[in-house]
């Protein structure tokens, strides 16, 4: 028996371990952490009194001694745990001594001079934390629903229903609002923020102190990051041809039998993580670019405190960024009334809406041409070109944004000039005018009294919501290239042509059957909604029903007459439209995805008389 | 020796033949052009009895005159070989009749010595003229398509000109009892030749019989389609010098789908049309009470007046607030049968062709084993894919249509009548929503869910190749089936073992856009220029103006002058076909002799 048998052996029975104390670790820690977190968020949402807080440090404590001495057993087992990459066992370690912090924080042993001012704000520290540790358990998780085959769609479907339930829960604390908000309420303004949709049926600035603004300001980030990143994933493996599944298969089959089984998902998704990093680093660059361009301009304005004004650009930049269109606007009035503040947040939400692709391209562009001129000037190099960086998708988006914005605009010029956008100079009125052209397609900012807009404006708006936004973007619609396609398709017909070719490339029929399918489910299930709504708030005229539902639906934003004004029920019915607007199209899309005909047969082909 | 003689005679005429050929057609056209202007002023302008008598004189002159014209014609005939027999025949039958006309004349004008009053000639004569003329353009009528025009154009001008026409007659003096607008005329013109029925005029007080009549005569050519009617009638006279490019124009506007059925399938579809009117105007002259009329004749032409309107999809009625009148709406048996003329033409011309092959068929088959003890012949997939769709919508529209209004309006609109007339009226309702356009109810106050109801009939509205409208049945078939096939994961759309094409699948998508864009963008302009009225109104108003049914909440009267011209614009452009209407100006097909790499697209 010599040593490497022994090690062998050795390997035979603590991977099998190590993999049995990571699984089961892996529950355990969810499961403490959902515990810790519903005692935050009972911490920050109640009103505290001197006993709950003794009694808060002693359950924070428990936890954190549970998660200690689960992390040391599981440090020990990473160090022999050869299937699972280095980084995860380095976070999983700095995650153990920021835990061991935490554990001296709130015993207090040793009087150290160095933290001592935390003592009393212990909660800065440990929320955040028990934060990190609850995404990191939850992302660890994540991956074993797909291990299991729950497809793409139910992810999607579990993920926006999840954070629409916390979002609800986290409003209706009551240390959340000044005066309490109902249920029905809570949940729409949550969905509506989840959902990047913006219909509020409360005055936000007024109604909510600023841990329910944090809660809806993480909630739209949350939303918004979620949609791009799953319209993102979820376009990139269509229009490269490779369905999700087989992606996995693919990998699988590389890696050797059974192997899925043995290693960590964090691994096989490398490519999945890949373009959320690029996602999530483009939004927080946009987003941040647009807090200190709103941060400037607001300078004139007065605010309480500092942290005030950097709080109103934060948020009005994440709203805009993510077409959600809430605004704390009764707090100041810069969004009306300052046409720079306007032209900003219009930039951001076309940015937000244009697509992550597009943008991405775009900053690649940028910093290859950055690049280029810093080793033109220091390296005296030449110019390096990259191949071309936009395929058929992004040119059809931008050039139907294009034409869009140019069309609304002049709409908005005949039927709004001499009506809504009488005040101000003409520099002024041109901005409102851009603002109003692009913000129906997803975000749903108003700068004007949607109530008197003229009814063709109305309408037209109605169209533009439903068109939307740009693929694998954060706004709603049936998005620019279904739309784009669809009239396309009717000029080329018209024109007496058989195929479809755009740029270069003939459309496929798959596309053009999923475009189809997509654009009559959504105008069947905008007739349902409207239908209901009208049932049960038969009073209000039908072009303000049809515009609500058309604006949850295409989560939008927009209202002519305030989502308050609908009856509970009808705001259930809204509430579900902004939810199956957001997640409908999505899954109708992957579900589609997903099947694959194993008919092989041909039959003969029939024409149809119209 | 004498055949040589003859071949010689002919030869050496020949240059001749033809110059006084071509004379004899082009006097006839001028003159028809001549005739029917006079006519016109004859029908149109209140005559004195100094007029009386030159008008008299003048259809003496055309009379003569197509007497002598048409005698030549016959002696030409008798030379021509590259005549066909039908048309030598035709011509021949023509020159009996005018014969018979001037015998008459001789009669007549006798009988006029002791009757001064009863100007009968006009009544008799000038039908048989127009008739003789209008036959006589058809015949040209082939001609003047050249395969270089674009079909559509064709279409979409001859649609237009018949509106005109047909405006022109309405703006006579004697087509109405009071003076009517011109964008009223234009209107109801437009109505009239769209199969529409939406009016801002009252049929049965606003206009007189010969108003009436010519609603009549419009909406039977708009029901028709216009080119339907001219070319097939061009055809009949023309005999067999088609060129193969008329053919396939002809086959475009047919809808059919094998090329040598063109012709054959016009004389089925007049045929079918002729005999379903009358039969349906016997009927309704059984079921409606005399009592309701002044006369016979009123009582007749009510009749007629529906049968047509009711066939064609129009939903027009001369009587007074139509068939919500107290005295119709509770005849149910009067609006089964109604609902029955609608069903029918608004099933379309194959269909009722492919039903004509079937019994055809099988009476065939039935004949053979009786008489000739033959076996029966079983020809395969005799209702094609495309008739099945249409049946199968069809009839699932007709039922879901009757039992939601049944249900909806159970206690609204409908609760006035009796169980059984409930049934009617809601099957009656189903039925006239797509797109015939009569209302056995007031529509204004239904409820919510059957207003949807009835939008979303309208809108789906007749099969293809019928005198209805709406964006057809087969193309809300293919929409539902491809959500359906797609959910189910299918490469391609299969229906009934048969792969529907994706030339079909793209057409009925552009089909469906346009139309909702369309539909949008004229609900926008109305909302403008009609800011007094709700959008349900409108809503319903344009989807009834695009789809040609005709159903209104009672608001086109109060429109403006622009939203009537929008409505104008929405009816021809349903009635010809939203992208037909739109290839009349962009068709350029271009032909890729490459084939592009495929793309998918992102959404």
């Amino acid at each position: 028996m010599n040593i490497s048998s022994i090690y062998q052996k050795w390997q035979n029975w603590i991977q099998p371990t190590c993999r049995f104390v990571v699984h089961l670790s892996d529950k355990i820690l969810l499961f403490l952490g959902i515990m810790a977190m519903l005692g935050v968020l009972y911490d920050i949402g109640f009103d505290d009194t001197e006993d709950n807080i003794e009694v808060f440090k002693s359950y924070f404590l428990i936890y954190i001694s549970a998660c200690l001495i689960i992390g040391v057993v599981r440090v020990f087992f990473n160090i022999f745990y050869v299937n699972k990459p280095l980084r995860q066992k380095m976070i999983e370690f700095a995650l153990l001594v920021l835990f061991a912090g935490g554990f001296e924080l709130l015993t207090q042993r040793q009087n150290w001079k160095g933290i001592a001012f935390l003592y009393d704000r212990y909660h800065y520290y440990i929320y955040p934390l028990f934060f990190l540790a609850f995404i990191y358990s939850i992302s660890k998780n994540i991956a074993s629903f797909y291990s299991k085959k729950a497809n793409a769609s139910f992810l999607l479907f579990s993920t926006f229903f999840l954070l629409s339930g916390l979002g609800t829960v986290g409003l209706l604390l009551p240390n959340s609002t000044y005066e309490g908000i109902g249920f029905i309420d809570a949940l729409l303004t949550s969905v509506s923020a989840v959902c990047t949709t913006g219909l509020t049926v409360v005055d936000t600035s007024g109604t909510f102190t600023s841990l329910g603004l944090w809660i809806i300001l993480l909630l739209m980030q949350f939303g918004g990051l979620g949609v791009m990143t799953f319209a993102g994933i979820l376009g990139r493996m269509f229009s490269s041809g490779v369905s999700f599944q087989q992606q996995m298969l693919l990998q699988d089959t590389i890696m050797g039998e059974k192997m899925s089984e043995k290693i960590d998902l964090g691994d096989k998704l490398s490519e999945v993580m890949g373009t959320i990093y690029k996602i999530v680093f483009v939004t927080l660059l946009v987003e941040g670019i647009g807090v200190f361009c709103l941060y400037l301009i607001s300078l004139d304005y007065t605010f309480d405190s500092f942290g005030d004004r950097i709080f109103y650009s934060l948020f009005h930049s994440i709203s805009s960024f993510c077409n959600v269109g809430m605004t704390l606007s009764s707090e100041g009035r810069i969004i009306e009334t300052n046409h720079w503040y306007q032209l900003i947040i219009s930039f951001l939400y076309i940015i937000g809406g244009i697509g992550f692709p597009i943008v991405f391209a775009f900053y690649s562009q940028i910093k290859n041409f950055i690049n280029n001129i810093y080793n033109k000037i220091i390296l005296k190099k030449h110019f390096s070109y990259p191949a071309h960086s936009f395929g058929v998708n992004p040119k059809l988006a931008i050039w139907t944004t294009f034409i869009l914005t140019i069309l609304s605009a002049i709409v908005i010029v005949i039927f709004e000039w001499g009506n809504t956008l009488t005040n101000g100079s003409i520099i002024e009125r041109s901005v409102g005018v851009f603002f109003l052209a692009t913000t129906p397609r997803g975000a749903g900012i108003s700068i004007v009294d949607m109530g008197l807009v003229a009814s063709p404006t109305a309408l037209f708006f109605m169209l533009m919501m439903w068109i939307g936004a740009s693929p694998a973007s954060t706004g709603g619609g049936i998005k620019t290239t279904t739309f784009a396609i669809a009239f396309l398709n009717m000029w080329n017909i018209a024109k007496g042509n058989d195929t479809l070719v755009i740029f270069g490339k003939e459309v496929g029929q798959e596309s053009m059957k999923r475009v189809y399918a997509v654009l009559s489910i959504s105008i069947v299930l905008m007739g349902l909604f409207t239908f209901l709504v009208y049932s049960l708030d038969g009073e209000l005229s039908l072009i303000n029903i049809v515009f609500e539902v058309f604006s949850a639906f295409n989560n939008c934003g927009l209202s002519l007459i305030g989502t308050g004004a609908f009856s509970a029920e009808s705001k259930i019915v809204l509430t579900i439209a902004m939810f199956g607007g957001r997640v409908g199209s999505l899954t109708l899309f992957t579900a589609l995805l997903y099947k694959k005909d194993k008919k092989k047969l041909k039959y003969p082909s029939q024409e149809i008389i119209f | 020796m004498k055949t040589n003689f003859y071949q010689r005679f002919l030869e050496q005429t020949l240059f001749y033949r033809k110059r006084s050929s071509e004379f004899i057609s082009g006097t006839i056209l001028y003159l028809g052009i001549v005739f029917f202007l006079v006519f016109l002023y004859d029908l149109g302008f209140g005559q004195n009895i100094l007029e009386e008598q030159y008008l008299r004189n003048f259809y003496r002159i055309v009379k003569w005159f197509l007497v002598s014209v048409f005698l030549g014609r016959n002696l030409l005939n008798i030379f021509n070989d590259s005549k066909s027999l039908r048309i030598k025949i035709l011509d021949f039958f023509i020159l009996i009749i005018l014969i018979f006309l001037t015998q008459l004349y001789v009669q007549e004008s006798l009988f006029s010595l002791y009757l001064p009053s009863l100007p009968s000639y006009k009544y008799l004569v000038t039908p048989i003229f127009s008739l003789i003329f209008f036959i006589e353009f058809s015949r040209n009528a082939v001609s003047y398509y050249s395969p270089r025009l674009n079909p559509a154009l064709i279409l979409v001008l001859s649609f237009v000109l018949i509106v005109f026409i047909g405006t022109i007659l309405l703006s006579l003096p004697n087509s109405s009892y009071r003076h009517l607008s011109f964008i009223d005329t234009l209107f109801t013109a437009t109505g009239a030749v769209c199969v529409t029925g939406l009016t801002v005029i009252d049929i049965s007080k606003d206009l007189t019989l010969l108003g009436q009549i010519i609603i009549l005569i419009l909406i039977q050519i708009g029901g028709l389609g216009i080119m339907t009617f001219a070319s097939f009638i061009g055809f009949m006279f023309s005999g067999s010098n088609v060129s193969f490019q008329q053919r396939l124009l002809l086959r475009e506007i047919a809808n059919s789908q094998r090329m040598n059925d063109v012709i054959g399938a016009v004389y089925k579809i007049m045929a079918m049309m002729l005999t379903l009117e009358f039969i349906g105007a016997f009927m309704i002259y059984q079921l409606v009470p005399n009592n309701l009329f002044e006369n016979h004749f009123d009582h007749l032409f009510f009749s007629i007046f529906h049968s047509i309107s009711a066939f064609c999809n129009s939903g027009f009625s001369n009587f007074p607030e139509g068939l919500q009148h107290v005295d119709l709406r509770f005849q149910p048996l009067f609006l089964l049968n109604m609902s029955f003329l609608i069903i029918l033409g608004g099933i379309g011309f194959p269909i009722m062709l492919n039903f004509y092959e079937y019994i055809h068929l099988q009476l065939k088959n039935i004949w053979n084993y009786v008489i000739h003890k033959k076996r029966f012949v079983y020809v395969p997939y005799l209702f094609n894919l495309n008739s099945r769709i249409i049946l199968v919508v069809t009839g699932w529209l007709l039922l879901l249509g009757t039992i939601g209004v049944f249900v909806f309006e159970y206690n609204g609109v409908l609760s006035e009548f009796s169980l059984f007339e409930k049934i009617v009226v809601s099957f009656f309702t189903s039925a006239t929503t797509r797109t015939a356009g009569f209302s056995a109810v007031e529509l204004s106050s239904i409820h919510f869910p059957t207003y949807i109801l009835v939008v979303i009939l309208m809108w789906i509205g007749a099969s293809p190749g019928s005198t209805g409208g709406g964006i057809k049945t087969t193309t809300f078939a293919v929409m539902v089936l491809n959500f359906f096939s797609l959910s189910k994961g299918e490469n391609y759309l299969i229906v009934q073992n048969r792969r529907i094409t994706p030339y079909s699948i793209n057409k009925s998508f552009a089909i469906i856009t346009l139309s909702l864009l369309l539909i949008g963008m004229a609900v926008s302009l109305i909302s403008y220029f009609d800011p007094q009225f709700t959008l349900e109104q409108i809503v319903f108003e344009s989807f009834s103006a695009f789809s040609t049914a005709g159903l209104t909440q009672g608001i086109t009267k109060g429109l403006s002058g622009e939203s009537k011209t929008i409505l104008i614009i929405l009816m021809l452009i349903g009635r010809v076909g939203a992208i037909v209407f739109l290839s009349a100006f962009i068709r350029n097909p271009r032909t890729h002799l490459v084939k592009f790499p495929q793309q998918e697209i992102q959404f």
